[in-house]
């Protein structure tokens, strides 16, 4: 079947198996920035943004997704950017691997919520897991993160 | 799960169509747990189209439509204000946020799962659901049906109630199930509901009776069965509702005097 929708604000039309998920489709199409962990709804590494907001890809079938808006960090390059600086900072990463489903729930976060408190960080982070550092480093980075994209704001 | 074909009809009617078409066609939630489904199904049918996702509220209650999503639910001021504060705790509890915006209060519900953080504060909150075909059917005969005939939720009715609550589920981690979750609402009356047990969640009618809570406590403990399985054993679970009971209570009924 063909599926019809936007990829990072480009139109794409793609020939998919009814049963086929996001994730298989978007990495069998190269967006290899999109990580295959759990593939069981469970770690959230291979997040994306369906119309703004964070989903599992891999629990998403594809053919649902005719008319919508799929990002991946790709399509957030200048904030993944802003937050990597912050996360390398604070020793926030080793491998790397959640980084991009965490850059595309932060920017989700904060296009939901004006002043994210850190309960509110937290909440929007349960389930994205990392098993390198811990999760100190990652919050002391998503406030620097918040706090310099609302100074370019001002 | 294995299927062959995805469907997204238009109406309502067409969707029943389609799920009466095969035997083990199959109607889907936002697919949060299709993976993991043992079965073989020859179509799955989206919902999605047909508009099944308001949240409102009118006189005496608040209509959930099937397919809104947790995270919608979570979030609306409606379920907040309107005495189901309970069914907003229980869900903001549920794994990540990211599973939250595709799972759907109908595959919750229609899923019976034992584990669910959905069914047990929905048993406290007087809820009907209402089916295409079946009409209204409250919560709790649906759940004593073992099968249930091929149907569509349409929405999930909640009567609006001054209520206070007290939601509990005791997880490992966030991304856990539950070894046992503990719902207790007290408005006209008393209510409490234990899931998780493993099994699926149940009211405890007989303590419900009872105005102490020494007294309700111990019937819960004696009226509710618990069992063992490999994420708790049974003794584990009686010792945390027996703590859990008393601080629910504690928690509804500080207002009696």
């Amino acid at each position: 079947m063909k599926v019809n929708f936007r990829l990072n604000g480009q139109r794409e039309s793609w020939n998919v198996n009814d049963s086929e998920y996001l994730l298989d489709s978007l990495r069998d199409n190269n967006i290899l920035s999109v990580k295959r962990g759990c593939d069981t709804t469970s770690c959230s590494v291979c997040t994306v943004l369906l119309d703004g907001k964070p989903v599992p890809s891999c629990s998403v079938l594809t053919a649902s997704i005719e008319g919508k808006e799929v990002t991946t960090v790709e399509g957030i390059k200048k904030d993944a950017e802003i937050l990597a600086k912050h996360m390398g900072h604070e020793g926030a990463d080793q491998c790397g691997f959640c980084n991009p489903s965490l850059a595309l729930t932060v920017y989700a976060m904060r296009h939901e919520i004006k002043q994210p408190s850190n309960d509110d960080i937290k909440d929007f982070l349960v389930g994205n897991l990392c098993r390198c550092t811990g999760y100190i480093g990652q919050e002391k980075a998503i406030k620097n993160y918040l706090e310099e994209i609302n100074e370019g704001n001002q | 799960m294995i299927f062959k074909n995805y469907k997204k009809p238009k109406t309502i009617e067409e969707a029943y169509e389609l799920l009466l078409k095969e035997p083990n066609n199959l109607i889907i939630g936002g697919g949060a747990w299709l993976k993991l489904l043992p079965t073989k199904i020859e179509s799955i049918i989206d919902i999605s189209l047909i508009g099944l996702d308001e949240i409102a509220v009118s006189n005496d209650s608040i209509e959930i439509g099937s397919n809104a999503t947790l995270r919608a639910i979570e979030t609306s001021n409606i379920i907040k204000d309107n005495g189901c504060k309970i069914l907003s705790d229980a869900i903001h509890q549920i794994m990540g946020m990211n599973i939250r915006n595709i799972a759907t209060i109908g595959g919750s519900v229609m899923g019976k799962y034992s584990f669910s953080d959905i069914l047990t504060p929905l048993l406290v909150l007087d809820t009907k659901l209402v089916f295409y075909k079946k009409g209204e059917i409250s919560l709790q005969d649906f759940l004593n049906i073992k099968k249930f005939p091929k149907d569509i939720l349409l929405k999930i009715k909640i009567k609006k109630d001054k209520e206070t609550g007290y939601f509990k589920s005791v997880k490992k981690t966030a991304l856990d199930f539950p070894v046992l979750n503990l719902a207790i609402t007290k408005g006209e009356t008393l209510k409490i509901a234990v899931g998780s047990r493993p099994g699926q969640a149940v009211r405890a009618y007989e303590a419900e009776k009872l105005v102490e809570i020494p007294a309700i406590a111990k019937v819960v403990l004696e009226e509710i069965s618990l069992s063992s399985n490999n994420r708790a054993s049974k003794e584990y679970r009686e010792e945390l509702l027996s703590v859990y009971i008393k601080r629910g209570l504690m928690e509804v009924l500080k207002n009696e005097g």
